[in-house]
């Protein structure tokens, strides 16, 4: 065959050419060389098992905060009572984990034979970034016996306080996906509204149950994440 | 962030198919051109019109979550394919053709479309992902073809030097940037023995083999290696006196693989940004360098190899639409850029769409000149280059034509095939398998 009908021919007696062309063939092969002993000696062991997936459980450890308030609220009234988290508040830790209200009262009037008022609360999902669809949550309550009404917003998504085994990603993964303090940062508005029922002795003019105190108490839950390879 | 690589991607896709579709139409009514030029016009507007709707296939697969996924990765597999052949005929013909005669040219070009069958029937078959696909193959061959033949003009004996050689060596270089210049960027990792370079899995898990992933990353040694036989070559010229723009064109790669080295290897760092989610620090990186290497970059070193190269017939009458191209060009990248930055570093809308504004009336008004100068001005490889470089090889319109045609049924077949894997469950089917045996959890 011609060189003109074969370019190796004319690469090969052209010396100059030649010459670079081996250079950076050699060189070529000794980073080559060089790749294959990182890829199977040095880091063979850990390159050859990055595809068995890991597992991992996740565990919490939670603090809770109380914050209590106590309102007077008149018969018939709906009054807005509010709890605002603000941006640092909760620093130390990973992330809010859920809120718990308990909405407490009692017969407070002092009237003989007066029944429980009605005591009906709601909290609306906005004004914070939670998980508000979240199907555990109990978003509103009423009471007509002097029972406490529990109410719970999830804040964190899927968090639910327990320990979780998961497989797969890392543990720089998994630690950073349950760390996040966007959640929680804002004001609840939880709406209590009172309807009191008047005792028998109503009829009497110097008797009537117009009112009722309510205490609220906020628990909420801040956690921190330990995730741990599992062997 | 995956929303935002998905955008990107949608972007690359409108560029790549917008500029392919419309660089065949012009190229098409060019009788002009010298066989391997024909030829090579054409290969360049198929690939980027498979690449464009494989980055569109792309973004879709990253936004689903149903079982359509698998539809969308084959189609991006089936038209990668098609990258890997279309590169591999290009450097088998342009700037040099290496296929010196009629039936070199034919058996040459059987062997890449068989070749790409060849895989296509391993993947229906439920055997993607092995090492019989030749992985990384494309680097390889582009690697031999584009540096030999720059090494060969670039460092040409200074009497036969001319404006030729050096294009043929600028030629080659810009294609070794636009199939490697995202891998140029990961050098240091390469040297430094990371695990974001090593612990490369295109195939995701035990989808591949150890064997499949180490062809793969060698492919990517060789392209770093190239990437720096290719700076230490312009370098020295440089210092000779003798510089060229390729220089510029490769700086920026290896300095922000240098940048990215740190990110890299940095503890993972959450960044807010503006949409108001956080995403790591090294996923932004990768969106800004990587991603707008194969979205931005890829269709802008095609267009200028184009445009300056006299693959093109400029006339009155093709010459609105090949600056219309350059205008969509400009926009786009333009916009998408401003948008990208817009979505991590919080700049007022109004201020942007200013900028975008100042940007774009530059960037026309750059237009307007450097256009009639590229389309004026092209530049030759051919004049004062030894006649036996460039032979005489006789191809028919007939054939040009039957390539175009071909590739279109290829990417025809290819959504065919697509839809049939989706239906089938087979990427599933294989994705468990694979995972089963691994004894890892799917």
């Amino acid at each position: 065959m011609t060189s003109e009908n074969n370019i190796f021919i004319d690469l090969r007696s052209d010396k100059r050419a030649l010459k670079h062309i081996s250079i950076f063939f050699s060189v070529l092969t000794v980073v080559l060389l060089y790749h294959a002993t990182v890829f199977f000696v040095i880091m063979g062991d850990d390159i050859s098992i990055k595809d068995l997936e890991k597992s991992f459980t996740i565990s919490f450890q939670e603090i809770e905060n109380e914050d209590i308030d106590t309102r007077t609220i008149d018969n018939g009234d709906r009054e807005v009572i509010e709890l605002e988290i603000l941006e640092g508040s909760f620093d130390g830790y990973d992330g809010f984990g859920i809120l718990y209200i308990d909405i407490e009262y009692g017969e407070t009037s002092g009237q003989f034979a007066d029944p429980c008022d009605s005591v009906s609360a709601d909290i609306s999902p906005t004004g914070v970034n939670a998980d508000w669809q979240n199907e555990n949550n109990i978003l509103a309550g009423t009471s007509s016996n002097c029972e406490i009404i529990s109410l719970v917003v999830y804040v964190f998504p899927e968090y639910n306080s327990s320990t979780q085994n998961v497989t797969g990603e890392s543990k720089e993964f998994w630690e950073l996906l349950w760390k996040n303090s966007s959640y929680g940062i804002g004001t609840f508005h939880l709406e209590v509204e009172v309807n009191v029922n008047q005792p028998p002795t109503s009829g009497i003019p110097t008797i009537q149950d117009d009112d009722e105190e309510v205490t609220i108490t906020w628990r909420s839950v801040f956690f921190t994440n330990n995730v741990q390879e599992i062997e | 962030m995956a929303a935002d690589t998905s955008n990107l991607l949608y972007i690359g896709a409108i560029l790549s198919v917008a500029l392919g579709a419309m660089s065949l139409r012009i190229i098409r009514k060019n009788k002009d051109l010298e066989w391997n030029e024909a030829l090579a016009a054409r290969i360049i507007c198929w690939m980027f019109i498979g690449k464009g709707i494989q980055n569109a296939a792309v973004a879709n697969m990253q936004d689903t979550s149903v079982d359509i996924w698998q539809f969308y990765a084959q189609l991006s597999s089936g038209l990668d394919n098609l990258f890997t052949g279309t590169i591999i005929a290009l450097a088998l013909i342009y700037p040099v053709p290496l296929l010196r005669n009629e039936k070199q040219v034919k058996i040459g070009f059987s062997i890449v479309f068989g070749f790409i069958v060849y895989v296509m029937l391993l993947e229906v078959s439920g055997n993607p992902y092995t090492v019989f696909e030749l992985p990384g193959i494309v680097y390889w061959i582009a690697m031999l073809c584009w540096s030999t033949m720059y090494l060969k003009f670039r460092l040409i004996d200074p009497g036969n030097s001319n404006d030729s050689t050096d294009n043929i060596a600028m030629v080659s270089g810009l294609f070794l940037t636009l199939l490697m210049g995202h891998i140029w960027m990961w050098w240091p990792g390469m040297l430094l023995q990371s695990n974001y370079f090593y612990f490369f899995d295109l195939g995701g898990g035990p989808m591949t083999s150890m064997t499949w992933d180490y062809l793969w990353n060698a492919s990517y040694t060789i392209c770093i290696v190239t990437g720096i036989m290719l700076l230490s070559v312009e370098i020295y010229q440089y210092s000779k006196g003798n510089g060229s723009k390729l220089l510029y064109l490769i700086v920026p790669y290896f300095i922000l693989g240098a940048i990215g080295y740190i990110v890299y290897s940095a503890p993972e760092t959450t960044v807010s940004h503006t949409r108001g989610t956080n995403d790591t620090l090294a996923s932004i990186w990768n969106l800004l360098t990587s991603q707008l290497h194969f979205t931005v970059m890829r269709p802008m070193i095609a267009m200028f190899v184009l445009l300056k190269f006299g693959l093109f017939n400029i006339n009155e009458d093709t010459k609105p639409m090949a600056k219309i191209m350059t205008i969509i060009l400009i926009v786009v990248a333009t916009s998408a850029i401003l948008e990208l930055i817009q979505s991590i570093v919080p700049i007022n809308q109004m201020i942007s769409a200013a900028l975008l504004g100042i940007i774009i009336a530059l960037g026309i008004g750059w237009e307007e000149r450097s256009f009639d100068r590229l389309a004026s001005n092209k530049s030759n490889v051919r004049v004062g280059v030894g006649k036996r470089w460039f032979p005489n090889v006789f191809i028919s319109q007939k054939t040009l034509e039957r390539l175009d045609f071909i590739c279109l049924v290829y990417i025809l077949v290819i959504f065919l095939i697509s839809f049939i894997v989706w239906q089938t469950d087979m990427l599933v089917t294989v994705m468990l398998e694979r995972y089963a045996e691994a004894g890892g959890v799917g």
